[in-house]
């Protein structure tokens, strides 16, 4: 039995295919898709036969000419939700060295690694890359560029752990606060829509291993604090993270397993353990958000076992934001911070975000507001 | 808050497999160096470097098929065995243990990102091979050492390029100290790839023949590959079952240059040094031995020893970088470097800067030229810097009872 992780998450901000900000993606409006269909559709041999969910962004055009000549989407998705969420929840120039960005990501900027290896092959000789576009190779670019973006000094770090990307930001974030390496960290993730993530889209897809959802995109980052320094200062802390939990709760699986089910009802029942709740507490869960069918299926088969006839209320951004993979876990927070009844509550309403991945990893974030 | 030792090592390395061929080839000054065998380097007018030779995985590995996972998977998994072996441990205790994994890389399964992105130049994005794509999210390294040991805790890849093996440890180290794991399994790794050599390449950093660093005839860098594994535990867990104790952590410091991507800082890698210190709750006088950064391009020897001068003043401790003998393993460096420091505090010696002709003043450090030293040290630093301006340092002590 563990406290409370005394975690505020005092702002969030998004760019996802519903709009630029979490106005947007709260709001129930929907954007046609064709809006946001990049020039290079065609040129760049993107799969014809998908559904797009493009995020209605141009980096160049929000962040200005200045330093973007050469970033990439997965850069300009990061330093763009940074730049809203920045606005929204500043920190001063002497507080930057306990200021930072914690970006999840599992390959980052894989058009950009894609892309310069391509040229290795095609250019008369194997060497005649364009140096400019190097950095843009690691998968650290976008945690980079955002702390130069923002002159955040502080924990800087990117995280990868596939649909539990977002979990795992949150969680590291938690740990550098709790250390007290930092004061206030802008943690979230990013996934990028380009050629090479919609044919490995496609490709799955007619292996039979994704269902054939819209592929989407975007950026999400929260604002991390502790939230007893906040309320010490006289701060209104509505937002509360409370526990992470994480565990590799079942074995690799292809098919429903009751098993799996199992994993995942144990992952809900030790996160609320954590802090002694009760799943009558929880108003809210938050799932989905995935291609993967089976993830989808064994997570709302867990819930439904496990909360039985007092059900939460059920949320998935799919339909919002598509398959959008590392971005996924940050995207379904989102959902549940968006979601009209979670904010017009009076921060005593819990909600649980829930991920399965098929090889038996089960995050849960338990959140208050 | 818990004290956290490390009680295993585990290493794949150009110059030794297993902590202790590693350990003899560093007292030794081994050179790693050969032509690099696993890419096609027609059109490059050098291509040197490190790679790991004749490694076979199937040695360790008993619950992942080599096959089915890329290098850099396997050199983690297989260095996680050693590790665990090393630490007197087994699948079966640790299975039912909360251990959990976190491995630094810089670029990921970059070979199978090489092969997807040749099979799409000749065969159009359509010929690409499925079966590698769900191979090529970096975290599958984390996943595989914990399918491999049948772990149960949280498993994740820390990508922050070429300081992510000291990520990755802190991290580790943090988990166990706040009591969130009880062993942790963590350090680095990676494969030599086409797009990182022919993008150092452009940059005119690779050296032709062997790397030189703190040297002025330096000529750049070598790529190199492998991975860095340390077992770690709390101070009590490990006395409580009487396991060998390499050194402890004794904390870490992380910090970003939030200035240029690529050109390291001379300021933010002092601040960071503090940082390190304050953490580790140590004065600049106590550090016996600097693990350098030390990649042995001038850029990066220069704004190092800068950096070093800047918080040690006039009482410079030896500072050396096991890169001369291993290359530039990228995510694995630092955990390597952490390998080697670790190893260094157990038996008593300095590993060497070797391939030295003639020091560069611009520097004026002492580089443990060529020759390891034998030296008791109580407390090592062990630096790691990358693009991203990601600066992260490791203290690790002597365990006195």
């Amino acid at each position: 039995m563990t406290k409370s992780l005394d975690i505020a998450l005092m702002a969030w901000e998004a760019i996802s295919p519903a709009g630029i900000g979490a106005k947007q993606f709260a709001s129930s409006e929907a954007i046609d898709p064709s809006i946001a269909m990049p020039e290079d559709f065609t040129e760049a041999q993107y799969p014809p036969d998908l559904e797009y969910k493009f995020a209605p962004y141009e980096g160049r055009k929000f962040l200005g000419p200045k330093g973007t000549r050469t970033m990439d989407r997965t850069t300009a998705l990061a330093v763009g939700a940074a730049k809203l969420l920045y606005e929204a929840r500043p920190f001063s120039e002497s507080n930057s060295e306990r200021s930072g960005f914690i970006v999840g990501t599992s390959t980052g900027s894989i058009r950009s690694t894609s892309d310069f290896t391509r040229e290795t092959f095609v250019q008369d000789r194997p060497f005649l890359v364009n140096p400019a576009l190097f950095p843009n190779t690691v998968m650290n670019c976008a945690a980079g560029q955002c702390a130069i973006w923002f002159k955040a000094r502080g924990v800087n770090a990117t995280i990868a752990a596939g649909r539990l990307s977002g979990f795992m930001s949150l969680q590291y974030g938690s740990m550098m606060l709790r250390r007290k390496y930092a004061d206030l960290l802008y943690a979230g993730a990013v996934e990028e829509l380009c050629p090479q993530t919609a044919w490995a889209h496609k490709k799955l897809t007619d292996a039979g291993h994704r269902v054939n959802v819209p592929q989407g995109e975007g950026g999400v980052m929260f604002a991390m604090e502790r939230a007893s320094d906040l309320i010490a200062n006289g701060e209104n802390v509505r937002t509360k993270l409370h526990a992470l939990q994480c565990r590799r709760y079942f074995d690799v699986s292809t098919v429903p397993t009751q098993q799996a089910i199992n994993g995942i009802m144990q992952c809900i029942k030790d996160t609320l353990e954590r802090v002694q709740l009760t799943k009558e507490d929880i108003r809210f869960v938050s799932i989905g958000a995935s291609s993967d069918k089976l993830v989808f299926e064994m997570e709302r088969a867990a819930v439904d076992a496990y909360f039985g006839s007092n059900h939460p209320v059920l949320i998935d951004v799919i339909d919002k934001v598509g398959e959008t993979y590392s971005a996924a876990f940050s995207f379904k927070l989102a959902g549940l911070l968006a979601h009209p009844e979670f904010q017009n509550g009076s921060g005593s309403q819990f909600g649980l975000v829930l991920s399965a991945t098929h090889d038996g990893y089960v995050g849960a974030a338990l959140v208050s507001g | 808050m818990k004290r956290v030792v490390i009680t295993g090592i585990g290493a794949v390395t150009s110059i030794g497999v297993g902590g202790r061929d590693f350990g003899n080839a560093l007292r030794k000054g081994v050179s790693g160096v050969s032509e690099i065998t696993s890419f096609d380097t027609t059109g490059f007018e050098h291509a040197n470097g490190c790679p790991v030779k004749n490694f076979d995985p199937s040695k360790w590995l008993q619950h992942v098929a080599p096959e089915s996972i890329g290098r850099s998977s396997q050199f983690a998994s297989a260095a996680a065995v050693m590790a665990v072996a090393d630490a007197g441990l087994d699948r079966a205790f640790l299975s039912q243990s909360n251990c959990g994994v976190s491995i630094g890389t810089t670029d990921g399964e970059s070979q199978i990102i090489d092969q997807l992105s040749e099979q799409a130049v000749h065969g159009g994005y359509a010929s690409i091979d499925q079966h590698l794509i769900t191979r090529v999210p970096c975290h599958n390294i984390a996943n595989a050492v914990a399918t491999e040991l049948g772990l149960r805790h949280q498993a994740l890849a820390m990508p922050t390029a070429c300081s992510a093996g000291n990520y990755a440890i802190g991290y580790a180290y943090d988990l166990i100290s706040l009591g969130e794991a009880d062993f942790m399994i963590c350090g680095g790794a990676d494969s030599i790839c086409r797009k990182t050599f022919a993008g150092f390449y452009r940059l005119g950093t690779i050296a032709p023949e062997v790397c030189q660093p703190f040297d002025k005839n330096r000529k750049g860098i070598l790529t190199g590959e492998g991975a860095g594994i340390l077992f770690l535990e709390s101070l009590d867990s490990a006395l409580a079952r009487g396991a060998h104790i390499y050194a402890e952590v004794l904390g870490y410091g992380l910090n970003c240059d939030a200035d240029h991507m690529v050109a390291p800082n001379r300021e933010s890698i002092a601040r960071c040094i503090r940082n390190a210190h304050q953490n580790a709750g140590i004065e600049p006088g106590d550090v016996d031995y600097v693990c350098a950064h030390g990649t042995g391009t001038v850029a990066n020897d220069v704004t190092e020893a800068g950096a070093i001068r800047q918080v040690f003043g006039d009482r410079l401790p030896p500072v050396s970088s096991i890169k001369s003998m291993i290359g530039h393993t990228m995510g694995a460096a630092s955990a390597l470097a952490s390998v080697a420091s670790a190893i260094a505090i157990d038996e008593g010696f300095i590993p060497p800067t070797i391939n030295h002709t003639e020091v560069d003043p611009q520097c004026g450090i002492d580089c443990v030229p060529n020759v390891s030293r034998n030296a008791p040290l109580r407390i090592v630093e062990n630096h790691g810097f990358a693009f991203g301006g990601n600066n992260a340092i490791t203290i690790y002590a002597r365990y006195e009872s």
